[in-house]
């Protein structure tokens, strides 16, 4: 695997963005009645989950005619704060797009706090496009 | 996609005798049989770049292990969890219920990643290797299907089997 640097161009406030397929699984309405994006929304099993930077994109060059997806938005100090860091990606085979980055743990970071930091994405993440299901 | 119909021979009671087995799912055997099942067949059937960031198909090796596991926390009480994909291959079961979560990650090679939370927000990972045992998640489905559940009554020696 290619190894990553923390791409530090990027403030902690800045904001990226991830789409969020129109699968009724992948989120759920929490107790006080709000929709949250389930955990699996911030989790790749190859550990680079995939978004791109607000400032230097648009909502609609992300969301590619993908008119039933949702968007959902976390800023950059989240995964941060989790030990985790948002790379820019020059593999072949990945996007050309140049908004691309990708959140994923540091190497050495421990397995086994992969899945409380995905879910710590997830429960901090804003809706900025419901998924179609979701929209009235 | 794998024989759903069928689950593995060792989920079958041992007969006395009997020179057939009776070839009928454990997991048919739950309320939510039915609908897991299904669940994971529409899984099985998303495409490649189905989340439109590259990922592959749903690993059939993943399925076929949800299946199983499935078949036993089905047994164990477990109510239907939400089944979710997970870019990369795997799938991810969830169970909220009283303020406390569960999520299990199957991965495409079989491994178990999982995540308890309780009401009051605490969280305790683990893993479960590709050749461990599912049943280590007895005494997690026993702290989940209780009352007033706290990370700190978890019996669970350091999350890894």
């Amino acid at each position: 695997m290619t190894v990553r640097t923390d791409d530090v161009s990027l403030s902690d406030d800045d904001v990226l963005l991830r789409r969020i397929l129109d699968q009724p699984s992948l989120w759920f309405t929490h107790v006080e009645g709000n929709l949250v994006a389930s955990s699996a929304a911030f989790k790749d099993s190859l550990n680079e989950v995939s978004v791109n930077v607000a400032f230097e994109t648009s909502v609609e060059t992300v969301m590619n005619g993908r008119t039933t997806d949702g968007l959902v938005s976390v800023t950059v100090g989240i995964p941060r704060s989790l030990d985790h860091i948002v790379a820019k990606t020059s593999d072949p085979g990945d996007p050309e797009d140049s908004s691309h980055r990708v959140i994923c743990p540091p190497l050495g970071l421990p397995t086994k706090r992969r899945m409380a930091a995905a879910r710590r994405m997830a429960r901090a993440s804003k809706w900025i496009i419901f998924p179609l299901s979701e929209r009235t | 996609m794998p024989p759903l119909d069928y689950a593995p021979i060792n989920h079958f009671p041992r007969g006395t005798g009997a020179q057939t087995v009776q070839v009928t799912s454990v997991l048919e055997q739950t309320l939510w049989s039915k609908s897991a099942r299904h669940r994971l067949q529409e899984l099985s059937a998303l495409p490649q770049n189905w989340n439109g960031y590259g990922s592959p198909v749903v690993n059939k090796d993943a399925i076929e292990h949800s299946f199983t596991l499935l078949s036993e926390l089905g047994k164990l009480g477990m109510p239907e969890p939400n089944i979710v994909p997970v870019s990369g291959g795997g799938l991810q079961l969830e169970w909220r219920r009283s303020g406390a979560e569960i999520e299990i990650e199957i991965f495409p090679d079989r491994s178990i990643h999982f995540l308890v939370v309780d009401a009051a927000g605490e969280m305790f990972e683990g893993r479960v290797s590709n050749n461990g045992n599912v049943a280590a998640f007895t005494s997690i489905t026993c702290w989940f299907l209780s009352e007033n559940k706290s990370i700190s009554d978890l019996s669970i020696y350091d999350g890894t089997y």
